[in-house]
């Protein structure tokens, strides 16, 4: 049996669970981009994460025979950084176009402040600019609050 | 008939294209001087696979002859997403001030992804003043990705034309590396030299001293430059 996985980061996995995955049946994967655990400090560092997701994590995954697909974004977490939001909604049109990238992901609210609900809305218009489908993030904390 | 190389692939793309994608193909491909070229031609190289992603070219064997001429080899094989990649990035080119060329063509390659890179890497020779963007070919072979490292060494004329010595030697051994045949090497007889031979023996008495098996491309090394 084939399998799709629709949301896995693989940027936080190793080679050997590419071969696992594979054995398995999975054949198709979507990586949304994500908090990395370790906060970015350049806009640079985004773009450099989204080389790789459309990049490298697609050429690793395919030694396993696994198409590898992603979604961008700026996160919520990091959203409340303005200067890094800022730059990120600049990269997007142009990484948007790129032939894996199937969404726009991981938006929504983290701790739900102001600065996140005002980037989560201008991801879902570019969502909206380039036919893309969304991926949300529901927050941890206080998830039924953030989810209305 | 059209003779030179981008219009053949403009043609090709046009022919070829769904009405959607072709009015997009030609909008990306016209300048409105009112922006940045390398933005533009950056966000259609982009977008070049999901608008014509799936489709062949039907090429006729004249017009491969002309864009072999001008150093676009394996064009047989291309997508029709790769002639459309090429078409823009050389006639993009030319509305880009000479004094920019170098920085573009490294921008398109280091913002581009895997498709993206191997189109841009395959037409390097067909650009003015190819012999410009050596470092970003050269930067090209440091990759681990296989299909890219592939669109700079193999079935591509510039390594031969363009790499000097050690960055053309670089390139080799790493093939063996990879598992990359070297036959697939434009030039690797007549770029043969007495450091490939030497490179191409240490890694062979390397592989062997470690128990692993020497890849057999290593005697046409070898054997080229003693000849």
């Amino acid at each position: 049996m084939k399998m799709f996985d629709p949301h896995i980061h693989m940027t936080s996995r190793t080679t050997d669970d590419y071969a696992a995955m594979a054995t398995a049946g999975i054949s198709v994967v979507v990586e949304p981009a994500f908090w990395l655990g370790q906060p970015r400090t350049h806009v640079g560092s985004f773009e450099d994460y989204f080389l790789s997701l459309i990049g490298w994590e697609r050429f690793r995954a395919s030694q396993f025979g696994i198409h590898h697909l992603c979604t961008i974004a700026i996160n919520p977490k990091e959203a409340n950084n303005r200067f890094l939001a800022d730059g990120v909604l600049e990269l997007m049109p142009r990484y948007l176009e790129k032939d894996s990238v199937v969404g726009v992901g991981e938006i929504g609210l983290d701790d739900q402040t102001k600065k996140e609900e005002k980037y989560f809305i201008a991801q879902l218009e570019l969502g909206l600019a380039h036919d893309l489908p969304v991926l949300i993030h529901t927050p941890h904390r206080d998830k039924k609050k953030g989810f209305e | 008939m059209p003779q030179d190389p981008a219009s053949i692939l403009v043609d090709v793309v046009c022919r070829l294209a769904e009405p959607a994608a072709r009015t997009w193909f030609l909008e990306s491909m016209a300048d409105p001087g009112d922006g940045s070229p390398q933005t533009r031609i950056g966000v259609a190289l982009a977008g070049a696979g999901r608008r014509l992603g799936g489709k062949r070219h039907d090429l006729a064997a004249e017009d491969l002859a002309v864009l072999a001429l001008s150093g676009l080899v394996g064009v047989e094989s291309w997508p029709l997403e790769r002639c459309a990649r090429v078409a823009l990035v050389a006639r993009g080119i030319e509305d880009i001030a000479v004094a920019e060329h170098r920085a573009f063509v490294d921008e398109l390659f280091r913002t581009g992804d895997n498709a993206e890179r191997e189109a841009l890497l395959g037409c390097l020779c067909a650009l003015p003043g190819p012999e410009r963007f050596q470092e970003t070919a050269v930067e090209a072979c440091r990759t681990n990705v296989v299909p890219v490292f592939e669109a700079v060494a193999c079935e591509n004329l510039y390594p031969e034309r363009f790499f000097p010595e050690s960055a053309f030697n670089q390139m080799v051994i790493k093939a063996i590396f990879l598992e990359v045949a070297v036959r697939r090497i434009e030039g690797i007889e007549r770029r043969a030299n007495a450091e490939l031979a030497r490179m191409a023996t240490d890694y062979a008495s390397e592989r062997s001293a470690a128990g692993r098996v020497v890849p057999d491309d290593i005697d046409l090394v070898t054997g080229f430059a003693t000849r």
